[in-house]
Parts: structure tokens; sequence; C-alpha cells
């Protein structure tokens, strides 16, 4: 076996290891933001596959995606995502495991905790989070992790 | 020279006697019943016997040994089920149906850590739950046959 060999070698194994340690220390989210009220019948979503679910899972009539933003959680920090009127979203990666990952998510407004829960998804997985109210309706958060 | 020819007529005469001797009825007919009683034939299956006998006999040692080993390996212990069963969709049980799981204050209870549905496990397990401005709800409803989990605040319009 020649030194050009071994190098390639090592450097395939290097490069196919990093990745995995990189992805446990991340996990990146898709929030998506709607608000869900019961004035008029409108759908006005970005991904039509949320309109069976939602109207399986809730009873409004009308639900207006207002915003959709894919997150990093990392275990370092926390990743804030401005809501409509005020609110705020912050997850955290709480580590992992076995193949589930543990996030907490928490909505606040005005200092005043709405929300706060600690979810343990295996991936992929979706959860809907809502309630806080808005001028229009109520706010829902669609969170996807590992698609 | 003579006594070549006379050789050779004897001989003739002698073949011949012999053939009329034996090709007279009577002998024909007790040869062809000391043929039957001493020389049955065989069914044509047997003439062929080795044939189909050591294939035969060399497929079921292959298959034994096979068996064997598999059972050696996998053990069957109790009775046999049937891997793969029918069983009716579990009915979508949710927590708005129950009444909700938790109100005011902190909850570090695990909610829904038994799946609603016993044949799909949740992908998203709520570890815990808390609100200040009001009660909390945890519920899971199935879509497309996967439990999806919803975690919501009754904040009452306290905007």
């Amino acid at each position: 076996m020649n030194k050009g060999t071994v190098f390639f070698t090592a450097a395939f194994l290097f490069f196919s290891v990093m990745p995995v340690k990189a992805g446990e220390q991340e996990l990146r989210v898709t929030a998506t933001i709607l608000v869900a009220s019961n004035e008029g019948h409108d759908f006005n979503l970005v991904n039509d596959q949320y309109r069976d679910e939602l109207i399986k899972l809730f009873s409004y009539s009308a639900y207006s995606q207002m915003d959709a933003q894919v997150l990093t959680l990392t275990k370092a920090g926390r990743q804030k995502l401005a809501l409509p009127e005020g609110y705020e979203l912050m997850l955290t990666l709480q580590g992992t495991e076995k193949n589930r990952v543990l996030v907490q998510a928490v909505i606040r407004k005005d200092n005043r905790q709405y929300l706060d829960t600690v979810l343990s998804i295996l991936r992929p997985g979706v959860v809907f989070v809502g309630g806080p109210p808005v001028s229009e309706g109520e706010i829902i958060i669609v969170l996807e992790t590992g698609f | 020279m003579f006594d070549e020819e006379n050789e050779d007529l004897l001989g003739s005469a002698y073949r011949n006697y012999i053939a009329r001797e034996v090709g007279r009825p009577e002998v024909l007919q007790n040869k062809k019943k000391f043929l039957a009683e001493n020389f049955i034939d065989r069914p044509p299956a047997f003439r062929f016997a080795p044939a189909f006998v050591v294939p035969a006999l060399a497929a079921a040692c292959v298959f034994m040994v096979f068996n064997h080993l598999q059972t050696q390996l996998n053990p069957v212990e109790g009775p046999l089920a049937p891997i793969y069963s029918t069983a009716p969709a579990a009915a979508p049980i949710s927590a708005a149906e129950t009444g909700p799981q938790s109100s005011f204050g902190e909850s570090e209870q695990p909610l829904l850590d038994n799946p609603v549905a016993n044949y799909k496990k949740p992908r998203v397990v709520v570890k815990r739950v808390s609100s200040a401005v009001g009660p909390t709800m945890v519920y899971q409803k199935l879509y497309r046959n996967v439990p999806v989990t919803v975690v919501w605040v009754f904040a009452g319009g306290k905007h």
C-alpha cells in the first residue's frame, strides 16, 4: 500500500465521520407561523400539505401563513423567532436521547411566559404548538425537524 | 473330403432337427410358461430406479441438513403465530375529548408517554409543558395513521 492510498483512505474516513459529529451538535428546525381564525374560509398557505392536517387537527375555518424560517439549533444557545404582535418563540436544543432530540420551545410576550414545553422528537417529526391570541385569531406554529 | 461333406450334412440335419424340436408348439408354450414364472418383468419405473433415487436421496439429505441448521440457529419456542395479522385501527383519542391534561403552573410529569395508537409510535413526545397565562393541553390525532402532536395554551384573550 503506497502513501497515496493511505492518504486517500485517511482523508475519506475523516470527511465521512466529520458531518456525523457535526450533526449531533446541530438540529435544523423549520418553523412555520400561522394565524388561525373563524373569519372567512381562506387557506393562505405556502405548503398545501398543511391544509389537510390543519382541518383534521383544528376547527378553525381560515388559516393564514405569516412566516416560515429554517433555524439551526445548537446546544450552545437559543434561537429567537419573532411572532406576530410582539410574541417571540425561543427554541433550544437540550440534547439527544437515542434517536430522539430534546427541544425546548418557549413562547413569550412582554415578559410573560405563554408556553414552555420540552418536546422529544423522533426525526423526522412534526409538532403543532399554538394558542397565543392575536387580533385576527390565534397563533399556530408548525415545527418540523429531520426533513 | 468325403468325411467333411458327411460332417456338414450331419451338422445341417442336426440343426434342422433341433430347430423343429424347439419350434414345436408345446415346447414354445412351456418356454413362455417357464420365463413367466422365473423371469417376471419389473415395472418400468424401477428399471431406472437409481436415476431417480440417488438425486431424491441427495435432495432429502440437503433439506434435512439445512432444516437442522435453521432449527439450531432459530429455535422456535412456543406455538407458532402468524407474522402478519390484521387488527382494527385504534380510534384516535384526544385530550380534547378527555379534558385538559395540565392546568396553571408547571407540570414536570411527562405527558403522552404512552402512544395514542399502539401500532404507531408517536414521533413527538411531550416531556413537559407549562404556562403562566392559562391552562395547557396536549393531544394527538391520527393523520394518515400517524399520531400528530398538538401543544396548546388557552390564553383566554389575554394578549
